[in-house]
């Protein structure tokens, strides 16, 4: 599906007539996606017997509206959406070469998020939904992240999933559509979280996951010896607010002797990072020792989530599967952070399988994946 | 304007209203603080199936755009400009004041005017005042309960909305008399759908939200930037 | 500039100082703490980054929830500035306020609404100024050589009798 930079080949899956005249069923579902700082609209195709299609794939991000503010401001975020989503429900359409009457179902993300977004993209699905009689799937963003690697990869089930955002940490085994077991999550700050936390106390520009992550380039990393919390602990939970404590320590104790100079930046953000791999891989690994026999002959770890765009962490990735006997699966970088196609896609795979959501469906700020999917 | 879908989530209800050949066809109305999200698409489809229309036969849809719950104007807004994107129709936005001051107008003596306000908390009001004939005085606006006899023009008041008792004990000096409408505090789709009736419409542009308040954050004074650096 | 720590102590304020040696310490003074507070109840935290708030707001939290038969994460709030929990019947409110900067911002958070029949836990509650209830418990998180120390102040005569049982309790657990 992919070439090997990873990108969506231009014009590689054609939707030939030949081939529609053959087929049995095809299914085309429009996602929406508003929950967090990206307003998206994409749409999916899937025809039996080949592979899933992406007619569409529009993001309006909003990074530079929160950035003077250090981070997403839910108001803001969940105005810019209102004014804007309409708008790019009619460029995905146009840049597929649709109609509404193309489309065999509405998805829009239902939880978890900022609330005043959520609310924005479902409603909007909802309204769509209803004037054309179609089918409305609320749908897990959570979820969404986690089949992304099915619509890009064309990945089997069960496989063990990283799920490393800005909001969310956590591995699960993914046995089937709908049926997630989740094996371990953080305590309290998220992976993404943790980066901005850090890069925030050292000074770095809005938004800093990237940032830290660009000086971590020029640093020493075994300079500062920065805590690897949970690494002896037999499950799978991760824990990063104290390793954001020990940073805070050390970024003090040069700020105060006015010491604070950029390679130490960079020497405490290299430090950092290493001890977020090392994190990662000691839970990971823990993860594919308890899960591997129920994987099938090739395991496969599948990343997703912002965080899956360092290639550092990526990197060490690389090696815990290679150390443990498994494949790396990861989607193209611009499905890994928020996107409409990995909603749409959840839509399919959901609406394929029979299930739909009914209109009274409710947005929800937190939704936790393993609990309920679609209802 | 022969046939219309009215939607009202602005304030503490939920209400949709079908209007066809110049008179309300179907209607449903809920109070409701919150839970707008869930109830309001199952509210169309029962207006639907009592006034039997199809989306593409109507003429336009139309909503209230504020000022109201910032929660409430998005899931009204959303399902409005949803509804108007996919079937191709106008969308026409009606204030929230302009929706509870019409009914007023029959109980409004002609030299009086209709003061529409909400509780809008934090000793604040949003306030629009009407001529008896319906027709704005002043724009809608958001104002301090200090000052409103600088907002209400100098005749007879007759007070409307969840502000209306809040506003007229605080215009001990007005010297004309101020009287408290009898007509429903909360806007209603019914209503919507007869004001928008007599709008014209324009296809391209959709109406937007008139919040009234700026969004919960301001720039910081100076950049947030590392705490190490201050004391502690 | 953000301020870190809660005003002085007033005349009729109650206050009393209790030492977190471990992260087991600060799990049992929000255990200790969910026991005795409930509606209309406002707690402020107060501290640097990484002083530990978060982690007593989620043990208060989580000890909340677990009595009514719940297990949750609780999660930072910082990104979502507000997360909402219902504990049976009583609504919790965390707040993280570190990204605002004026007390009017405040208003579509919904906390005036969370100060009517919630539990309100509010972290960086200097940004809530002249808005921040004056009936309430502030605690103060400070680190002390490899530990912390929570400073306990009660605002208003309610918390009196409570801060006395907690610092007992918190003193019983110690022995």
């Amino acid at each position: 599906m992919l070439d090997q930079q990873g990108e969506w080949p231009h014009g590689v899956h054609p939707i030939g007539t030949e081939r529609k005249t053959e087929i049995v069923t095809s299914l085309t579902v429009m996602g929406i996606e508003t929950s967090c700082d990206e307003t998206a609209v994409a749409i999916v195709r899937q025809i039996d017997g080949a592979g899933p299609e992406l007619l569409a794939n529009e993001v309006l991000s909003q990074i530079e509206d929160h950035a003077p503010y250090g981070g997403v401001v839910p108001e803001i975020a969940a105005r810019s959406h209102l004014v804007h989503l309409d708008g790019l429900v009619k460029r995905a359409l146009k840049s597929a070469d649709l109609t509404f009457n193309d489309l065999d179902g509405v998805a829009a993300t239902a939880g978890p998020g900022l609330i005043g977004g959520v609310i924005v993209g479902l409603m909007t699905a909802k309204a769509i939904a209803l004037v054309h009689r179609l089918p409305f799937i609320g749908v897990n963003h959570l979820e969404g992240h986690a089949l992304t690697t099915r619509l890009t990869n064309e990945t089997p089930f069960p496989y063990l999933l990283l799920l490393v955002s800005g909001g969310h940490c956590q591995l699960l085994h993914v046995k089937d559509l709908g049926d997630y077991v989740r094996l371990g999550s953080t305590i309290d700050d998220a992976v993404g979280e943790a980066y901005d936390k850090t890069a925030k106390m050292m000074g770095l520009p809005y938004p800093g996951g990237p940032a830290l992550e660009m000086i971590a380039r020029d640093g020493d990393p075994t300079r500062f010896d920065l805590p690897r919390p949970l690494l002896n602990r037999k499950d799978c939970d991760f824990s990063f607010s104290g390793l954001k404590t020990a940073v805070r320590k050390h970024v003090l104790a040069l700020a105060e002797r006015d010491e604070l100079g950029d390679q130490d930046r960079a020497d405490i953000a290299a430090s950092f990072q290493a001890a977020v791999a090392d994190v990662l891989d000691n839970r990971v690994s823990r993860a594919m020792a308890k899960t591997k026999d129920q994987l099938g002959e090739k395991p496969r770890l599948v990343v997703a989530g912002g965080v899956a765009a360092n290639q550092a962490l990526r990197a060490r990735l690389t090696e815990t599967c290679e150390t443990n006997g498994f494949t790396l699966e990861v989607p193209p970088v611009s499905l890994c952070t928020d996107n409409g196609a990995m909603i749409a896609w959840a839509g399919l795979e959901h609406l394929a399988a029979g299930h739909t959501s009914p209109m009274d469906l409710e947005p929800r700020a937190r939704w936790p994946l393993d609990k309920s999917t679609t209802r | 304007m022969t046939s219309l879908l009215a939607i009202d989530t602005g304030q503490a209800a939920c209400s949709v209203a079908l209007w066809r050949d110049g008179a309300v066809a179907a209607h449903r109305l809920s109070p409701m603080p919150k839970g707008h999200a869930e109830a309001l698409v199952p509210m169309i489809e029962e207006v639907q199936a009592e006034a039997g229309f199809a989306f593409e036969d109507l003429d336009a849809f139309a909503v209230t755009v504020g000022p109201g719950t910032f929660t409430g104007l998005r899931v009204g807004l959303a399902t409005a400009r949803g509804l108007a994107v996919a079937a191709g129709k106008p969308l026409i936005g009606v204030t929230t004041l302009e929706a509870i001051a019409w009914p007023v107008r029959r109980e409004t003596k002609e030299d009086a005017a209709i003061v529409a306000t909400f509780d809008a908390r934090r000793n604040e009001a949003y306030l629009q005042c009407f001529a008896a004939s319906g027709a704005s005085i002043t724009e809608a606006a958001l104002v301090s309960l200090d000052e409103v006899a600088t907002h209400v023009p100098d005749r007879a008041l007759i007070c409307v909305g969840t502000g209306a008792a809040l506003v007229r004990d605080r215009l001990t000096s007005h010297v004309h008399t101020i009287a408290l409408a009898s007509a429903a505090a909360l806007p209603d789709a019914r209503v919507v759908a007869e004001i928008a009736a007599d709008r014209p419409t324009e296809t391209e542009e959709l109406p937007g939200p008139l919040y009234l308040r700026a969004p919960d954050a301001k720039l910081p004074k100076k950049p947030l930037t590392a705490s190490p650096s201050e004391p502690s | 500039m953000s301020r870190i720590t809660p005003p002085p102590t007033a005349q009729n304020d109650s206050a009393c100082e209790i030492a977190l040696v471990d992260a087991l310490a600060t799990d049992r003074l929000g255990k200790t703490l969910a026991d005795m507070v409930g509606q209309r109840d406002v707690i402020a935290l107060w501290g640097d980054l990484g002083a530990g708030k978060t982690s007593l707001a989620r043990a208060i939290i989580q000890t909340l929830l677990a009595a009514s038969g719940l297990r949750e994460d609780v999660p930072s709030p910082t990104f979502t500035l507000v997360q909402t929990y219902e504990a049976g019947s009583l609504p919790i409110w965390h707040a993280d306020l570190y990204r605002l900067s004026d007390p009017d911002e405040l208003i579509e958070l919904g906390l005036e609404e969370a100060l009517e029949g919630g539990l309100l836990l509010i972290e960086w509650p200097d940004r809530m100024a002249d808005e921040l209830p004056a009936e309430r418990l502030d605690i103060e998180l400070k680190e002390v050589g490899d530990g912390r120390v929570a400073c306990l102040t009660g605002r208003g005569a309610s918390w009196e009798d409570r801060i006395n049982r907690a610092q007992e309790k918190m003193l019983q657990n110690d022995t």
